[in-house]
């Protein structure tokens, strides 16, 4: 099998980890947002069943969540039956938006009390204080985690495969089914490398974009 | 086994609440027996009345040679995935390939996301309990794999104990390693699936596995990787068969299925595919 | 009947009691000095009045309209937002917004409450943000950073960050401007400068409530001057009574204690 006939596979294979991990950042990053406005609720059952789902999602394994989310159904003889990608994706969006959530979180009560009186002593409304003050401190401190994270998801695309989507690694791995030659497996590594360079680029970019004042 | 681990995931299932909707019927198959008065078409109400309803029957494979396997046109094709097709032009129904993961072919089947496996399945006791089987069709029968310069250690498979073994979990290869002597004394090493076996001999972190044999004449063959392995023939085999296997209690289908497959038997056609993939000699009907 | 009346103000956190019945009012373009020791509770003064903390009882009056009652139930953010406007505050602190440049953050709050829920059309919209930039500007120019409009906060000293901070608090024209401890985070050297800035707005009529440790700066500048001791007005007059002939004994050691480490 020549190389350009392995890549032409693989890029196949990197289009759908593409999408798992596009997909999942676009929707991850809002769906965060109004999970940590949940668990800082000041109403206690919000606030409690939020910080129980949280836990309950970052302390299992996603692998364990795309098994159930996708299986789950089916073997409960309930008449939804998600398309494998579809089943990746609703557990990634879920499991990355717990992340981001305790990100955010922590940026938001990294911001000082002073910053909200500010604007509240200037006549501000609880969401123009969010919105206009509080949440662009809140991006510039949380980039170096969320970057961390971000660079994490590309990688956890490859879990997909659990559920037989063939996505980067998958793709390699059935060449090396079929094939029985092994290369190709390391070869994935540099779709990985220089996609994860683009991503840390990227992110360096958006840091220094912020950096025009400290603090 | 297995049913404990279907349980315990169900029981999570309820506690994530992942959606309330049609709660009524969930429950009632708790060790993966389909339940038969829950089909869909809301008529008649049978295993293959749901698949017939449906009009595709959703095969589960994986990509291996020479059962199912992309050809140099991008085709998907293999002794299995052609005589899939046979079968099911004689039921009229349309195939649907499904890639799955081979260690979950049986969540696949209970989840109905599958409706058969039909990928060189081994008939075992064990998965027995798991699913319906079909009358079998093709031997088979499970060979040690080795680097070529170990070939001749291992004449038999007295040789082979106390070295490191590796298997596909829950295959026919781990059943022979089980019933013999020597090689349940083995360092044993269970891996997803039968080409990751074959990786840990060829890495050097196995000694030895034992395969499909036809998976490893194949894996093995010029131009490979593994062109360096050799395959032995020293294992005494039990009759190992392959069939298709389908939910517990789809016994319509299975019954449709045994007579299409005699069919094809009779008119010479399983034959004309198995020589395709020279696995004539290994045809159980119709040789 | 005075410009600011404030009446029987209680306040507890738990179980202290911070505020135990306060009482004073003040005129039109008046200053006045509020002094005391930390702990005596004219920072939770300053923030009842801006509704930064609710009083347990009293009431609050400016210009014979009551603002806070504790007769009344509790106020909807909305009506507190309203209420608020005619304090302004300027922190000890500063609590600029350290992301937007000097203009912005004089001109922010009043864009955001001119323009919020109105249907204006672009050139209305145009023009008001205009003249709110106009605004700003001459703001920033009476307390001399007309040189620093497009700088950002982290660039400017701490002198220049509270200038922009009482700016800012101006942009909105509140009826009384506070301030709480406006130069207790400040340099030595950089004081002089925000003072200076406080006493030119006297000078345009500006009624002023200063919680300050300045006591130069508390008897040069205002009108009237109340000291506070254990959550009570201890002592109430001009500067000359409180400063030259305290009545109460704490007074006496409190004026004794700050002259001798300012």
């Amino acid at each position: 099998m020549s190389f350009w006939d392995v890549t032409r596979q693989l890029a196949d294979g990197f289009g759908i980890t593409l999408i798992i991990f596009g997909i999942t950042l676009v929707a991850s990053l809002p769906l965060g947002l109004i999970i940590t406005f949940g668990s800082m609720s000041k109403i206690p059952p919000i606030k409690w069943i939020t910080k129980v789902f949280v836990w309950i999602i970052r302390g299992t394994p996603l692998m364990l969540q795309i098994i159930l989310i996708f299986y789950g159904p089916g073997l409960m003889n309930w008449d939804i039956m998600l398309p494998r990608l579809t089943a990746v994706l609703v557990a990634f969006i879920i499991n990355y938006s717990c992340y981001f959530s305790e990100i955010y979180r922590g940026g938001i009560e990294s911001i000082s009390k002073g910053q909200y009186e500010a604007g509240q002593v200037l006549g501000m409304t609880k969401t123009q204080i969010f919105f206009k003050i509080v949440l662009f401190q809140v991006i510039k401190r949380i980039v170096p985690p969320m970057g961390n994270e971000i660079i994490t998801l590309v990688k956890d695309t490859s879990l997909a495969r659990v559920i037989a989507v063939t996505e980067l690694v998958k793709a390699a791995e059935n060449i090396i089914a079929v094939k029985s030659i092994l290369w190709p497996l390391f070869y994935v590594g540099a779709f990985y490398l220089l996609f994860s360079a683009l991503l840390t680029f990227l992110l360096n970019l958006a840091e220094k974009k912020m950096n025009y004042y400290s603090g | 086994m297995k049913k404990k681990i279907l349980s315990v995931l169900m029981g999570a299932v309820m506690c994530f609440g992942l959606c309330g909707c049609n709660g009524g019927e969930s429950g009632s198959d708790v060790n993966g027996s389909v339940d038969n008065s829950s089909s869909d078409n809301g008529g008649a109400s049978s295993d293959w009345n749901y698949i017939s309803g449906k009009g595709e029957i959703i095969i589960g494979i994986t990509q291996n040679v020479p059962m199912n396997y992309y050809g140099d046109d991008g085709e998907l094709i293999g002794f299995e995935t052609e005589f899939t097709k046979a079968v099911c032009e004689k039921l009229g129904v349309t195939p649907k390939f499904q890639e799955i993961e081979w260690s979950k072919k049986e969540f696949e089947l209970n989840a109905k996301t599958i409706d058969l496996v039909w990928n060189g399945l081994t008939v075992t006791d064990e998965r027995k309990e798991n699913m319906l089987f079909s009358k079998s069709y093709m031997k088979n029968k499970q060979a040690t794999v080795v680097k070529a310069e170990n070939a001749d250690k291992y004449p038999t498979t007295a040789e082979m104990a106390n070295i490191t073994i590796a298997f596909e979990s829950g295959s026919a290869g781990e059943n022979v390693i089980k019933a013999d002597e020597a090689l349940k004394n083995c360092k044993q090493v269970p891996n997803e699936a039968q080409k990751d076996a074959l990786l840990e001999v060829k890495s050097g972190t196995a000694d030895a596995c034992i395969i499909d044999f036809t998976m490893a004449k194949a894996a093995t063959a010029e131009g490979t990787d593994y062109a360096d392995l050799k395959v032995l023939e020293n294992i005494q085999n039990t009759d190992e068969e392959y069939a298709i296997g389908a939910r517990l209690g789809d016994t319509e289908t299975i019954a449709k299925i045994d007579a299409a497959i005699d069919e094809l038997a009779a008119e010479g056609k399983l034959l004309e595919i198995a020589k395709k993939y020279n696995l004539d000699d290994a045809l159980l009907l119709g040789a | 009947m005075s410009f600011l009346e404030v009446k029987n103000i209680y306040k507890s956190f738990g179980k202290t009691e911070v505020l135990k019945g306060i009482d004073f009012s003040m005129e039109k373009g008046e200053v006045l000095a509020i002094i005391g020791s930390s702990g005596s509770g004219k920072t939770t003064l300053l923030r009842c009045m801006n509704f930064l903390e609710t009083p347990d009882t009293g009431t609050v009056s400016v210009n014979g309209n009551v603002l806070f009652s504790s007769d009344e139930p509790p106020y909807s953010d909305a009506e507190k937002r309203e209420k608020r406007l005619h304090f302004g505050l300027v922190f000890q602190q500063f609590n600029l917004f350290p992301q937007y440049n000097v203009l912005k953050n004089v001109s922010l709050a009043p864009e955001l409450r001119q323009l919020k829920g109105k249907k204006l059309s672009k050139a209305e919209k145009k023009e008001i943000i205009k003249q709110i930039d106009d605004n700003s500007r001459r703001l920033l120019d009476t307390v001399g950073l007309s040189d620093k409009v497009n700088n950002y906060p982290c660039e400017l000293s701490g002198g220049q960050q509270q200038r922009v901070a009482i700016a800012r608090a101006l942009a909105l024209d509140p009826d009384i401007l506070c301030f709480d401890e406006p130069t207790s985070a400040l340099d030595p050297e950089l004081t002089g400068e925000v003072l200076r800035v406080i006493r030119e707005l006297k000078t345009s009529d500006r009624t002023m409530i200063v919680v300050t440790h300045e006591m130069n700066f508390a008897r040069g500048v205002a009108d009237k001057v109340i000291f506070m001791a254990d959550g009570v007005i201890e002592e109430y007059g001009t500067p000359d009574e409180v400063f030259g002939a305290p009545k109460s004994e704490k007074t006496r050691s409190f004026l004794e204690k700050s002259l001798e480490n300012p």
